[in-house]
C-alpha cells in the first residue's frame, strides 16, 4: 500500500490568492448540501485559512465531508474554487501524515487502479476492509447483497490488459510527488 | 452517428442496468457504440486527493484511446464524465500537455489531437435532437409525474457542464416531457445526493439523500429519473437503508434516463434492466 510522507503545509500561489480573495458572504455555506454535518461550514474554514489557523483546518471534520458538488465553487463570487481547495488540503493534511479513515480509503483506491488500471467494486471493497477495518463493511452489507441477487456484484478481477508500462508512469510520478512534498508557495 | 464509449468501473458492476438500457436506446436512435479498449479508471474521487497530476495522467490515457476516428467519447457515469471532461479542458493547456506527454512517453502514450468528452443526455438531445427522439416514441409515459434529478457532476464546474443552466437545467425536464411524461418542479435538481461519501461517511451521504427523497415524495412524484450510477445508488440502492435509518417511506422508483426513454421508445423492460432495482419499478410499469 501507499504510504505518504512529508511536512509541508505550504500552498501554491494560486490557492493563496483565492483564499485572499474571499470576502466572507457565506454564499459557499448555503449551497453546500452537506454544511449541517461539518464542524466548520465551509466559509468558516476559509475564514481559518485566512487567519492562518492550519491545527483547525487539517484537523477539521470539513475537508473531509466536501463531496465535490461544486455548488460553493460555481456559485462564489470572487471566483474561489473552493472544491479544488478542498482537495488540496486533503492532500496537505495526508502530506502531513493525518490518517483517517477517508485517507485509508483514497489510498487504498489509488493504490488499487494504478496496480490494475481499473476497479473491480468488490475486490476494491475486500482491500479497503483489510486496511480500515471489517465494520466499514457492516453499513453496505444489506444492499451490497440485494445487488449480488441483482447480478450486479461481479466477481471477477480486471485488469488492463496493456497497462504495465502506464503503471510505472504512474508509479513514478506518485514516487515524485512524495519525495519534492507540496509545490512550493508562500507561507498564509 | 459513432462514438467511443466508456463505461467506467460502475458501469459493468453496480450499474448494469445502465449500461443494458444505454446500449439498446443507442441502438434505437441509430448511435454505434465502440466500447475503449483497454479503458482504465478515471479516478473517481480518490486520485485527487492525493495528486492533481493523477487525475489528469488517468484523463490523458483514456483520451488519447480516444483520439482514434471518431474522436469523441460518451460517458455515461457522470463523475467518470466529469473528471474526462476536466482533464480534456485542462489539456488544452500547451504547457501542461507537453508536461502530461513527457510523463507518458516511457508508456508509449502521446495526446494530440483534441477529444469531445459527452454525456449521452447531451448526445440524446442535441445531436440526435429532442424532436428526433420524441418522433421515435411509440408508448407515452401519460400521467407519470417525474422528478428529473440531474445531479452535481453534470451541471458543474462550467468547464464541463452540459450546455444547461449549472443549478436550475431544463435538459432532462425536456427530455421527460417529450417522453408524455409530466416532469414536476423541483428545487433540488443539481442538489448533491451524497454519493461520493458513501463509502467514508456514509449517515452523512444518507442526509444528503433524504431531501431528495423528502423533497420528491412531498411532491406527490411516482418516480425520479436520473443521470449517474451514484446517483442511482444513492436513491435506489440506499433507499430502504434510509427510510430504516429515519423510520420514514418512501417507496419512491429510481429510473436511468436510458430506461425511461426505452420504455417510452418501445424497448421491451427486460432488455432494460428494470428488474436489477432495490426499489421495484413495477408497479409503474401498468401504466405504459
Amino acid at each position: 500500500m501507499l504510504s505518504v510522507t512529508g511536512t509541508s503545509r505550504k500552498l501554491d500561489p494560486e490557492a493563496i490568492a483565492m483564499i485572499n480573495a474571499c470576502y466572507q458572504c457565506g454564499r459557499c455555506s448555503g449551497g453546500c448540501p452537506v454544511v449541517r454535518e461539518m464542524d466548520y461550514s465551509p466559509r468558516a474554514l476559509l475564514r481559518h485559512l485566512q487567519l492562518g489557523r492550519w491545527d483547525q483546518v487539517l484537523f477539521s471534520k470539513t475537508i473531509w465531508l466536501c463531496a465535490g458538488c461544486y455548488a460553493c465553487a460555481v456559485g462564489c463570487p470572487r471566483g474561489v474554487d473552493l472544491t479544488w481547495l478542498m482537495s488540496r488540503l486533503r492532500q496537505v493534511a495526508m502530506a502531513c501524515g493525518l490518517e483517517n479513515l477517508p485517507v485509508k480509503f483514497y489510498q487504498t483506491f489509488v493504490s488499487t487502479i494504478v496496480q490494475d488500471g481499473l476497479l473491480s467494486e468488490p475486490i476494491f471493497l475486500v482491500n479497503y476492509a483489510r486496511v480500515a477495518g471489517w465494520q466499514v463493511l457492516a453499513g453496505q452489507l444489506e444492499s451490497g447483497w440485494e445487488m449480488f441477487l441483482r447480478g450486479k456484484i461481479p466477481l471477477r478481477p480486471v485488469r488492463l490488459n496493456n497497462g504495465g508500462a502506464f503503471r510505472r508512469a504512474l508509479t513514478s510520478l506518485l514516487q515524485q510527488e512524495q519525495a519534492t512534498g507540496q509545490p512550493s508557495g508562500g507561507d498564509l | 452517428m459513432r462514438y467511443h464509449y466508456l463505461p467506467g468501473c460502475s458501469l459493468h458492476g453496480s450499474a448494469r442496468e445502465y449500461a443494458d438500457s444505454f446500449q439498446a436506446v443507442s441502438s434505437r436512435l441509430g448511435i454505434e457504440l465502440l466500447e475503449l479498449k483497454d479503458w482504465n479508471c478515471c479516478g473517481a474521487t480518490a486520485a485527487k486527493a492525493i495528486t492533481d497530476e493523477l487525475p489528469l495522467l488517468l484523463a490523458a490515457r483514456n483520451l488519447i484511446l480516444a483520439q482514434e476516428p471518431p474522436g469523441n467519447i460518451m460517458v455515461p457515469c457522470n463523475l467518470c464524465y466529469n473528471n474526462l471532461a476536466k482533464g480534456a479542458h485542462l489539456l488544452k493547456d500547451p504547457d501542461l500537455k507537453k508536461k502530461v506527454n513527457l510523463l507518458l512517453q516511457p508508456a508509449g502514450l502521446k495526446l494530440e489531437t483534441e477529444v469531445a468528452v459527452r454525456h449521452p443526455l447531451d448526445v440524446y438531445c442535441l445531436d440526435i435532437g429532442l424532436a428526433e427522439v420524441i418522433a421515435r416514441v411509440v408508448r407515452p409515459l401519460e400521467g407519470w409525474k417525474v422528478i428529473s434529478y440531474y445531479g452535481c457532476l453534470l451541471t458543474r464546474p462550467k468547464e464541463v457542464a452540459i450546455p444547461d443552466s449549472n443549478y436550475h437545467p431544463q435538459l432532462l425536464d425536456n427530455l421527460v416531457r417529450g417522453l408524455g411524461a409530466q416532469p414536476l418542479p423541483f428545487s433540488g435538481k443539481t442538489t448533491c445526493c451524497g454519493g461520493p461519501l458513501l463509502l467514508t461517511d456514509p449517515n452523512v451521504a444518507y442526509s444528503a439523500t433524504r431531501k431528495l427523497l423528502d423533497e420528491a415524495r412531498e411532491l406527490g412524484a411516482d418516480c425520479f429519473v436520473v443521470t449517474c450510477p451514484m446517483c442511482h445508488l444513492s436513491l435506489d440502492g440506499k433507499q430502504k437503508i434510509i427510510e430504516k435509518k429515519y423510520n420514514t417511506k418512501y417507496d419512491i422508483p429510481v429510473f436511468y434516463f436510458t430506461q425511461l426513454m426505452g420504455l417510452a421508445l418501445g424497448v421491451s423492460p427486460k432488455d432494460l434492466g428494470l428488474k436489477r432495482h432495490l426499489v421495484s419499478p413495477f408497479k409503474l410499469l401498468g401504466r405504459v
